[in-house]
């Protein structure tokens, strides 16, 4: 009979699925890939086929050209698909734009890959979708009780604020170019800033993506080609690269590592934003309950406090040290 | 409270200090009398209450987490109140954060069997940054972040606060080498490197400062730590500091302060690893005397 620890395996490559002959977001090239979402710890160029949401696969597309993959396998969301001996589904994440859970079936038994991902509300993808399972495989790079992330919103008031109190500066925000530049983008939006937003050249090659994909981010700009002049009193999201260019700017910089005092100081910006695409705590803890697994597997780091935290709910708990993920995040905020 | 407690935290990371006294003016116009000029005296340190013991908030904590749960999380923020106010789970929701007048008035009325229900309540009742910023305000440890720059020619607001004589800035940048590091939680492989910088004095290496270094930065770090690691002392490890190989490092700091009971006599306040600095010879980093001049001519 098949135990649902047996379905994956960590492999120098990454996990591994022996029924179905493939990994999922592999760090190394292999012949079949499953990939989560677009940052670039998870999806990286050089595989003969990648199976990916739509989205996600545009968004390989434009980071690492046409040719990342030699054969694109575009999955929809809640799709069985059989690999093998192997039933996979993607189901919504909420991470970033086309970012998915893996649901892996063999032999009755359900293991389910979270990728990264986040329950707060982003209007930029679909909401993550707890699905029940045997065995869990959550990331926790937020696993650490003092991790609550604030409603986004609020984090936006404080910058539209500062716009307020320092109409003629720019505001210069450094947030990833995939998922958090777009999610807060949107989330002006939704404050009613409809003023022009200008973004550096990643970000608006993202930004197009998406627009193409269903989601409005109003009147988008590059930074690159305007006037330090027209930059006074805008809002600019990016790298903060900018800054030579702009007169007298006031920077932010948006992420969930911001909710400590030593790290909101150490970002060395004027006004620190707590907001993040993955779990706060509550979140994952809160995710772990509801999808009730009889095993949790702990990637990202900070797991020792979530380990903790099952093990004392009667849920066995181990880690999972993937090395590799997490860098993309870490390294937006040097 | 919650807005007296988002100026404090702005001004710990604004450090143009224009900006600073627009941000406070922005604030104290408006907040209504009392809290006002209570604020006003907060900044100006002038009005200081009697200070709580933190082991009392403490014992309110441990009554709402779990042991293991607040070591971690104490380990990784690395300051008792912050933890408690980032890992504090309020039981209810009230109306409304206390107003500092409030808070101020009980503390100077309430008697010590009384204070802890009250603290609890007020804990229930901020936001985290609140909660910050009170447990710091009780606890007689909140930090007013003034201008680390002489600002004689900018306009002062109704603030007292910007027309104090300027504190000598004593701030900048320094290459200085790795002589120790440890990790600031042993069990967590992921945790910051709390390292310990040196400057030359002659021909050896005065400690003068240290700080958490965290992400990439660390990764570089870890390798050099690794190859050449020279002593342990329980988890700090010692590494290879000489004229030949060492780590070089751009540290910034907010200040130089004088220690005459430490080794160096000086020690950098507020330090910050900047980045690695890539093929740099150990005899490119900074020495005693210029630092030491660097104080005395500020």
């Amino acid at each position: 009979m098949t135990r649902a620890q047996d379905i994956l395996r960590l492999t120098p490559a990454g996990l591994y699925c022996e029924a179905g002959d493939f990994y999922i977001d592999p760090l190394r090239k292999v012949s079949r890939a499953v990939v989560t979402h677009g940052h670039s710890d998870h999806a990286r160029p050089g595989h003969d086929a990648v199976l990916a949401t739509k989205e996600t696969l545009a968004v390989m597309a434009a980071r690492y050209g046409d040719t990342f993959t030699a054969a694109q396998q575009p999955a929809r969301l809640g799709e069985t698909i059989a690999l093998g001996d192997a039933n996979i589904m993607l189901k919504p994440a909420g991470h970033v734009v086309g970012s998915a859970q893996v649901v892996v079936e063999v032999g009755g038994k359900r293991v389910v890959v979270s990728g990264d991902y986040k329950r707060a509300r982003d209007p930029t993808c679909p909401p993550f979708e707890p699905v029940p399972c045997d065995l869990f495989i959550t990331e926790a790079t937020f696993g650490l009780p003092l991790f609550r992330h604030p409603p986004a919103g609020d984090e936006v008031a404080k910058l539209l604020h500062s716009l307020r109190l320092f109409p003629d500066r720019p505001h210069i925000i450094g947030a990833y170019s995939l998922g958090k530049a777009q999610r807060f983008i949107a989330l002006l939006r939704e404050a009613a800033y409809s003023a022009p937003i200008y973004v550096d050249a990643a970000t608006a090659k993202l930004c197009a993506i998406y627009e193409s994909h269903g989601v409005p981010l109003g009147d988008i700009r590059p930074a690159a080609s305007q006037s330090a002049n027209t930059l006074n009193g805008a809002i600019i999201v990016g790298k903060a690269e900018f800054q030579n260019g702009t007169n007298d700017p006031v920077t932010a910089y948006a992420s969930g590592w911001m909710r400590t005092r030593k790290r909101a100081r150490a970002a060395n910006v004027d006004l620190p934003l707590i907001i993040s695409d993955h779990a706060d705590w509550h979140e994952l803890t809160a995710t772990i309950a509801e999808v009730v697994p009889g095993e949790l597997w702990i990637t990202h780091g900070a797991e020792a406090a979530l380990i903790h935290w099952a093990t004392t709910r009667g849920i066995r708990a181990r880690p999972l040290s993937i090395a590799g993920y997490g860098d993309e995040e870490e390294g937006a905020q040097q | 409270m919650n807005r007296f407690a988002s100026l404090i935290a702005r001004l710990e990371t604004v450090n143009d200090a224009g900006t600073k006294a627009l941000i406070v003016a922005d604030y104290l116009s408006e907040t209504p009398e009392p809290d006002r000029s209570l604020a006003q005296k907060i900044l100006d340190r002038s009005l200081k209450p009697r200070p709580v013991r933190i082991a009392l908030i403490r014992g309110l904590a441990d009554a709402r987490i779990d042991a293991e749960l607040f070591a971690l999380a104490e380990a990784y923020v690395g300051d008792v109140g912050e933890t408690i106010a980032l890992t504090w789970v309020p039981n209810r929701r009230a109306n409304r954060d206390p107003a500092l007048s409030e808070i101020i008035e009980a503390l100077s009325t309430l008697g010590r069997s009384e204070l802890p229900k009250r603290i609890e309540s007020w804990l229930d009742a901020c936001d985290e940054t609140g909660r910050w910023a009170l447990i710091k305000l009780i606890t007689g440890t909140l930090r007013v972040e003034r201008s680390a720059a002489d600002n004689k020619e900018q306009p002062s607001p109704q603030s007292e606060l910007f027309q104090r004589p300027p504190k000598k800035d004593t701030s900048g940048s320094i290459p200085a080498i790795l002589l120790y590091a440890e990790r600031t939680n042993p069990r967590a492989t992921t945790s910051p490197l709390r390292c310990t910088f040196g400057v030359w004095d002659g021909d050896k290496l005065a400690p003068i400062g240290h700080c958490n270094v965290e992400g990439g930065d660390a990764e570089r770090l870890e390798s050099f730590i690794a190859e050449h690691t020279t002593a342990r002392f329980g988890p700090v490890r010692q590494v290879r500091h000489d004229r030949d190989v060492a780590f070089v490092a751009e540290l910034a700091f907010t200040a130089i302060a004088e220690t005459p009971r430490r080794k160096a006599g000086i020690t950098l306040r507020g330090a910050r690893f900047t980045k690695p600095i890539d093929n740099a010879s150990p005899s490119d980093a900074a020495s005693l005397t210029a630092l030491a001049s660097r104080l005395h001519s500020a």
